[in-house]
């Protein structure tokens, strides 16, 4: 997944869990950017009575970087606050919920927003609702009116959600985990396999998102605008992290936390500590600052995954095995997710924040949203999207399986010729011939408007599992 | 002879385990009349203290002496070993 229960460690910590973070210049409102971390993965719609909420015992973060060392210089904190209106009932509500005020609406939470920056932390908002899963017709029968009554205001022309959502990323989880049985090369594959289209393990699972929409200059060193591509302050480094307090006391049905905040989760790019960082550094990275990714840096500039394709499909990667074997240092991939990409290697654009190595989301918001989207994002000639910050609908997975596959080498060494396979290879869906849109087809649903993922499928119409038979 | 089912058997057995597990555990300076040595010092000539929530100290390891304590959101480290042997010998 592009961060679902992507360590042994944080596996077992959904609440924490950071599964995909995004970062994109806000179309509809293109003076802002848009920033969604997303946590508790997989989330069945139907999982009641206790339906999925945010920790209260957890500290939620998004960062951000505008000097290119890898520190944060201006961080959201988010914390969470559980009441619950009657605990002599097992039901999540008790009636129809109507709006986030009802009180048949029996377990329901707070938030409280802060922003950090080395001039000390301003409070943006407390108090702050979330909506309610959604449960089904008969509980929530307007689940976008709920939802929009939890997008709030904030101080500075700034907004904010947190709640349930629909899951933005899609995957063939079953595919490419079953030795990376990949499309189109079904075929091809060492343990040939029929083709097939893909199966979206994500469609209709829902997943929890915290959003903001603040100025790009909230966000920029200096307050700079963002009027120009070609100024690094325009570039900044996104990650988003979530903190535990380091002792947990369970006992008498409750817990206690106690301690300083302790890192638990971290997401840049996506995909990164699935893929590239091997299953024993997992759950340390997680823990770490994102500019201390150079003890990391052999796995990027080696990937494993770059090795395996050409063994996975004999005929179909001859380049990338030549330069697998020559033991070649994937400088494209370090560059793509460690530094950004300088001025020069793609005409007109540039997402360069230095040479710290941090595996950070960087977006130069000075790019203008895109009319008309590639779900390739830069690979498909769309400089809004990634690696340039991350939006909702893009392919990750395929945009990163070709880079991996050596799409992207040919930018920093111009002799080497990509295998055609690079530029084929995909997951679900061909993203060449794919729009947002299109995307309802594997069952993925946005929106055009503030916080841009789907309304969460609901409980009663997704069942967990298959319906019985008539009289069983 | 009080007839006594399986289940009630089960239940008295292991309450009685339960108690012996009690006299076992607890440091013997914790119990009344035991044999620790130091007396309680009583709250009023401790001073003042404003903190609600539990404090942990944490020693990772006892040969170094040194003990985390935290409150809180917050950790300090110091050294002691009398303290940090102290408390291994009360888990004895």
């Amino acid at each position: 997944m592009s961060s679902h229960r992507e360590a042994p460690e944080i596996a077992k910590d959904p609440v924490a869990d950071n599964t995909d973070l995004y970062a994109f210049v806000s179309p509809d409102q293109p003076d802002t950017v848009t920033l969604i971390a997303n946590f508790i993965p997989l989330q069945d719609p139907a999982g009641g009575p206790n339906f999925y909420e945010f920790g209260d015992d957890v500290q939620y973060e998004i960062n951000i970087d505008n000097n290119g060392d890898g520190d944060a210089d201006v961080s959201y904190l988010f914390r969470f606050t559980t009441t619950v209106a009657d605990g002599k009932t097992f039901l999540y509500n008790t009636g129809t919920i109507t709006s986030l005020t009802d009180s048949t609406w029996n377990r329901r939470q707070h938030y409280q927003v802060t922003r950090v920056t080395s001039s000390g932390s301003k409070t943006l908002g407390r108090d702050l609702a979330c909506p309610p899963c959604n449960v089904g017709p008969l509980s929530t029968p307007n689940y976008q009116g709920l939802a929009s009554m939890a997008v709030h205001s904030l101080p500075g022309g700034r907004r904010v959600f947190a709640g349930q959502r629909a899951e933005g990323f899609y995957v063939d989880l079953g595919a490419i985990f079953d030795l990376g049985d990949l499309r189109p090369f079904q075929t091809l594959h060492i343990g040939p396999r029929p083709s097939a289209s893909g199966v979206n393990a994500t469609a209709g699972v829902n997943v929890h998102s915290i959003a903001i929409q603040v100025p790009k200059e909230d966000l920029t060193r200096g307050g700079y605008s963002g009027a120009s591509a070609s100024d690094p302050r325009s570039v900044i480094g996104v990650w988003a992290a979530a903190k535990r307090q380091r002792v947990n006391l369970h006992g008498d049905g409750a817990s206690t936390p106690v301690g300083p905040w302790v890192q638990v989760s971290r997401l840049g790019n996506p995909l990164v500590n699935e893929v590239i960082i091997p299953m024993g550094e997992k759950d340390k990275w997680n823990g770490q600052a994102p500019n201390s990714e150079a003890r990391y840096l052999s796995s990027y500039e080696h990937p494993e995954l770059a090795g395996l394709l050409p063994v996975l499909y004999p005929d179909a990667f001859p380049n990338l095995k030549a330069l697998d074997s020559k033991g070649s240092a994937r400088a494209d991939l370090v560059a793509i997710l460690l530094t950004g990409l300088p001025a020069g290697v793609i005409p007109g654009f540039q997402n360069y924040t230095g040479k710290t190595q941090a595996d950070m989301l960087r977006l130069n918001l000075a790019v203008a949203p895109s009319a008309s989207p590639s779900l390739l994002g830069l690979l498909g000639n769309d400089a809004a999207g990634f690696p340039n910050g991350r939006r909702v609908f893009d392919d990750v997975t395929s945009i990163e399986l070709r880079a991996v596959a050596g799409a992207t080498y040919a930018l920093i060494d111009k002799s080497y010729q990509p295998d055609p396979a690079a530029s084929l290879i995909y997951d679900v869906t061909d993203p060449s011939k794919g729009t947002p849109a299109s995307l309802a087809a594997i069952g993925m649903n946005y929106l055009d408007v503030f916080p841009y993922l789907g309304t969460p499928s609901d409980g009663f119409d997704t069942p967990s599992t298959t319906p019985t038979s008539s009289g069983v | 002879m009080k007839q006594v089912s399986r289940r009630t058997f089960l239940r008295q057995a292991s309450l009685g385990a339960a108690a012996v597990g009690v006299a076992t555990t607890v440091p013997s300076f914790l119990r009344p009349g035991g044999q620790g040595g130091a007396k309680a010092t009583p709250a009023a000539q401790l001073g003042k203290v404003s903190h609600d929530g539990p404090l942990v100290a944490h020693i990772d390891d006892v040969n170094t002496g040194e003990i985390t304590v935290m409150v809180g959101t917050r950790q300090v480290t110091y050294r002691n070993d009398e303290v940090a042997r102290g408390l291994l010998r009360a888990t004895e």
